[in-house]
């Protein structure tokens, strides 16, 4: 059992918002399934909607397990988790399912998820678990963490999840600007990164490519890539202050915006809910950022700060990257919305995630 | 505190995205909300049913038929290429056909491309339900002219083909919108295409992204074109098309007194239907059509009006009603026609060789004595032979109310001069004298030419049209201004050509009733027969149809083409 002190820590606003947000992506899930859905896929909205539940049940239950091992613990498992991970993304590469011209799932148990959902956590812990021992900045650990993040990124990119992929570059960022790196020398090294995309363009496929280049003039391709992006911006700029009303929303109801239960669910709330509606999401979405913060503040373990670190960034960029696309500010890379896209991957590894920081801020 | 910078960047990251919230949401919202609305709601144009076309008695001739096709909205479909495999075996057209017409036929994202043309109904049915798991798949129905008769038709109602380029902003002052609108051309469809396209309606709907209608929102109903009834009667028309068959020519049965065109049939023709299967893209109507229209034969031309020919001995009507208007000769006067003629020092023979003897004026059009007519073209004139020529009509448009109708040439002294820049010889006045030369009619011409001898002195103005809708055509006449005794003399020696027994046309006489023509067999070229001409009225007395008939290099006016008009005149009776 949890003791009265622990429980006194926990933090339960961050709680509250985590479960506001799930409420309010469960309500544009089924929007975004509603009516028409049943039409063009053949399911009722009623089964997206029950297999979300579902997942956050489980989810949640994934959630406690973690709560109730110490961070420590998990921090010490950082490295077989890393090495298991590793050989899981070399099992995909080799005999994963391909979907969408990815390779990304593996079945297990007759259900299929992601490796690279969790490589993101596993990452975490095993930066937060090295770099937290350290005292003093080193070239040689700096060079150290590219390695951790590096190997696995490149299995990630080869799958190809650029989405996953590219979430890891602020994670790295992030827990090295936690760990006492200099901005400036984390800056000149972003700009290094910078130089190794041509060889990155090689690797990416020619879906990818069309993407990239369909993302720098859309109109390019108004069919194909660029078809969604202008359909996103359609929705979300024709809500208008208010929106257009919850179930109402044109684009999303007449079929007109794909993939809207999933990467591109953000286009029907700022659709039917307007300008408003996107700042409540964003607000909340900072608060949840906002809370996580408070936890390092509260926290003296240096790995766990540093884990705690590696989440916001997580979070944070992935909300950013997936908010910015839907309105044609960055290509379209297939990043879910945390809790509100519909996905069971996506909604286990945030909740372990969101676990941690709870785990961390309990045990101060 | 490092984590406070932190934070505050993220802020700035969160901030950056509430502008551009606020930037396409609050700054461009009126933009982007056109655009959605532009996405969802169409205005669909309803075209209006284009008017029937019936026969005098009611029979249809040109109605609507019902056709699916089956089409694909390529911005519902990614991958057109497994749309297409999917539907290919349903239609039963290969793949690379299918991609072949999608890519001919693609337009616009949003304008659905027709893979299938009249597609079986039971097909239609199959697509629709697989409407849902094949992407883009639209199954669409639409309403196309349809000519029930097929050829017999062809001439008379014309077809229907897009709107041309250049015609676009002539046609745009009458409400007309754009490539997609059909138009007549040639015949009734093109003559009477105001009245039969009716006015356009519009819908304003709200689809779905594939173009599905969820609501109507605004309606304008579409106002059908205008009924037409024509004067033609559709058994005798198919009677006398089966009769012309492989032959080519003209065969036209007139009202003499009404001018209402019972039948007009020209030969080679063609199926309109086949214009109207290549609207739709159908590649081998399309190769059909540009076959009729480089064929030598000139299928597409309505002969009957807009053919010129010369017409040879039917002439000597003219020559014989200008020779007694003016006193050049009497009922009683004789000519001996010894086979041949000398005009200068050039002879000018008879078509008879041996001669016919003494000719008065009736035995010389029973016999259709050319010696005769030179004599009496020469004594009456080349220039008073033209005026009354013009006064039976030739040399100008009848009026008949179809398109591409021409005028025929009547030559003179003056037109000579002014075009060929020589004067008129007398050998040219005895060529003139039995309709060879330069004069050229028109199949109608001369079938007005008849009933003007037929009904009194009267030039009526042929029609095809008697009915729009509740409103009846108007039949217009004028006096020629000839002396009842001219045309009594003229029309007892056509009852002779038929009558007689050495008489030209004597192949067409019926027992037991009396009727009149006049043989022409006009040289054209010196390699092929000459043209057959028959022109009729019937019956002798109190005549009520004037009957032409004329073949393209088909010989004697008094072999094939007299036979017809007997079989046409018979069937006519049988009728009534």
């Amino acid at each position: 059992m949890l003791s009265y002190n622990r429980l006194r820590n926990f933090d339960f606003a961050l709680l509250f918002i985590v479960l506001i947000i799930f409420a309010i992506g469960l309500t544009f899930l089924y929007s975004a399934t509603y009516h028409h859905a049943y039409k063009y896929s053949g399911s009722l909205p009623q089964s997206f909607l029950l297999r979300q539940i579902v997942w956050f049940m489980l989810a949640l239950l994934i959630g406690v397990v973690v709560l109730k091992v110490e961070y420590q613990k998990w921090l010490e498992l950082a490295y077989p988790l890393y090495a298991i991970n590793f050989i899981l993304l070399l099992f995909v590469l080799v005999s994963g399912a391909t979907r969408l011209g990815a390779q990304r799932w593996i079945t297990f148990g007759g259900i299929a998820f992601q490796p690279s959902e969790f490589s993101k956590l596993v990452i975490i812990l095993t930066l937060a678990r090295y770099l937290g021992q350290k005292e003093n900045v080193s070239a040689k650990d700096l060079i150290a963490s590219f390695l951790i993040i590096g190997l696995p990124f490149l299995l990630i990119v080869k799958q190809p999840d650029l989405g996953t992929a590219l979430i890891l570059v602020p994670i790295l960022f992030g827990v090295l600007y936690g760990w006492g790196a200099r901005l400036r020398t984390l800056i000149l090294i972003f700009l290094g990164f910078g130089l190794t995309t041509p060889f990155l363009w090689q690797l990416l496929k020619d879906y990818q490519k069309r993407r990239i280049l369909v993302f720098i003039n859309p109109n390019m391709d108004p069919l194909g890539a660029g078809y969604t992006v202008i359909q996103s911006k359609i929705a979300i700029g024709s809500g208008g202050l208010l929106g257009k009303g919850w179930l109402a929303g044109t684009q999303n109801q007449l079929n007109f915006l794909p993939e809207r239960h999933t990467d591109f669910i953000f286009s029907v709330v700022g659709e039917e809910w307007g300008f408003l509606g996107a700042t409540l999401l964003l607000a909340l979405y900072f608060a949840l950022i906002w809370r996580a913060f408070s936890c390092i503040q509260q926290t003296l373990n240096s790995s766990g700060r540093l884990l705690v670190y590696g989440i916001i960034a997580l979070l944070s960029f992935q909300v950013v990257i997936n908010i910015a696309m839907t309105m044609g500010l960055l290509p379209v890379v297939g990043l879910p919305l945390p809790l509100i896209s519909y996905g069971g991957s996506s909604l286990v590894s945030t909740m372990v995630a969101v676990a941690l920081v709870l785990n961390v801020g309990m045990r101060r | 505190m490092r984590a406070q910078l932190l934070k505050k960047i993220i802020f700035i990251f969160f901030l950056l995205l509430c502008a551009a919230c606020a930037y396409n949401q609050l700054i461009k919202e009126s933009y982007y909300f056109r655009l959605s609305q532009n996405n969802r709601i169409k205005l669909v144009k309803l075209s209006a049913a284009r008017g029937e076309i019936y026969d005098r008695k009611g029979k249809i001739l040109a109605g609507r038929r019902l056709i699916f096709n089956a089409a694909v909205l390529p911005q519902e479909t990614r991958n057109i290429e497994k749309s297409i495999k999917a539907l290919s075996p349903i239609l039963n057209i290969s793949e690379q056909r299918l991609l072949r017409q999608f890519k001919r036929n693609f337009s616009a994202p949003f304008i659905p491309v027709v893979l299938a043309c009249d597609i079986p109904k039971e097909k239609a049915v199959v697509l629709e339900c697989r409407e849902s798991d094949i992407p883009g798949l639209v199954v669409r129905t639409e309403s196309l002219r349809d000519y029930r008769s097929r050829r017999s038709f062809s001439h008379i109602l014309g077809y229907l083909g897009r709107l041309r380029e250049e015609e676009l902003k002539r046609v745009k002052t009458y409400g007309l919108g754009g490539i997609e609108d059909l138009v007549g051309r040639s015949g009734v469809e093109e003559a009477f295409d105001a009245y039969l396209r009716g006015e356009r309606g519009g819908k304003q709907v709200e689809v779905d992204s594939r173009g599905h209608l969820v609501k109507v929102l605004g309606l304008r109903e579409p106002l059908s074109g205008e009924k037409l009834y024509l004067t033609i009667d559709a058994d005798l028309q198919r009677y006398v098309e089966g009769l012309l068959e492989e032959k080519k020519g003209v065969c036209i049965v007139m009202d003499v007194e009404r001018g209402e065109i019972l039948s007009m049939v020209s030969k080679p023709d063609f199926d309109p239907n086949m214009f109207i299967t290549a609207l739709n893209g159908n590649l081998k109507a399309g190769r059909q059509i540009s076959e009729l229209l480089t064929s030598k034969e000139a299928p597409l031309v309505n002969r009957a009006i807009s053919g010129t020919y010369p017409p040879g001995s039917i002439f000597k009507i003219v020559v014989a009603a200008a020779a007694l208007e003016t006193g050049k000769i009497t009922i009683d006067e004789k000519f001996n026609c010894p086979g041949c003629f000398k005009v200068g020092r050039r002879e000018f023979f008879c078509w008879n060789l041996d001669g016919h003897g003494n000719e008065d004026i009736h035995s010389a059009l029973c016999h259709s004595c050319n010696v005769f007519f030179y004599r009496l073209g020469l004594a009456v004139g080349p220039d008073k032979i033209s005026s009354f020529a013009r006064r039976f009509g030739l040399g100008s448009a009848t009026g008949v109310d179809l398109p591409y109708e021409s005028t025929g040439l009547v030559p003179s002294k003056s037109w000579k001069y002014k075009v060929k820049k020589e004067k008129w010889y007398d050998g040219e006045t005895a060529n003139f004298s039995i309709g060879q030369g330069y004069l050229l009619v028109t199949p109608l011409q001369i079938t007005q030419l008849i009933s003007a001898v037929a009904n009194g002195g009267y030039l009526v103005r042929p029609h095809i049209v008697k009915r729009i809708g509740e409103e009846e055509a108007a039949v217009s006449r004028k006096k020629i201004g000839l002396k009842e005794e001219t045309l009594e003399i003229i029309k007892e020696g056509m009852r002779r050509v038929i009558g007689d027994e050495r008489g030209t046309g004597h192949r067409a006489r019926i027992a037991g009733v009396e009727w009149a023509a006049k043989t022409g067999t006009a040289q054209a070229l010196e390699s092929r027969p000459a043209h057959g001409w028959f022109g009729a009225f019937y019956p002798f007395d109190e005549p009520r149809i004037s009957v032409l008939v004329f073949l393209e290099y088909g010989g004697s006016g008094g072999d094939v083409p007299a036979v017809m008009a007997k079989q046409i005149v018979d069937f006519y009776a049988q009728l009534q």
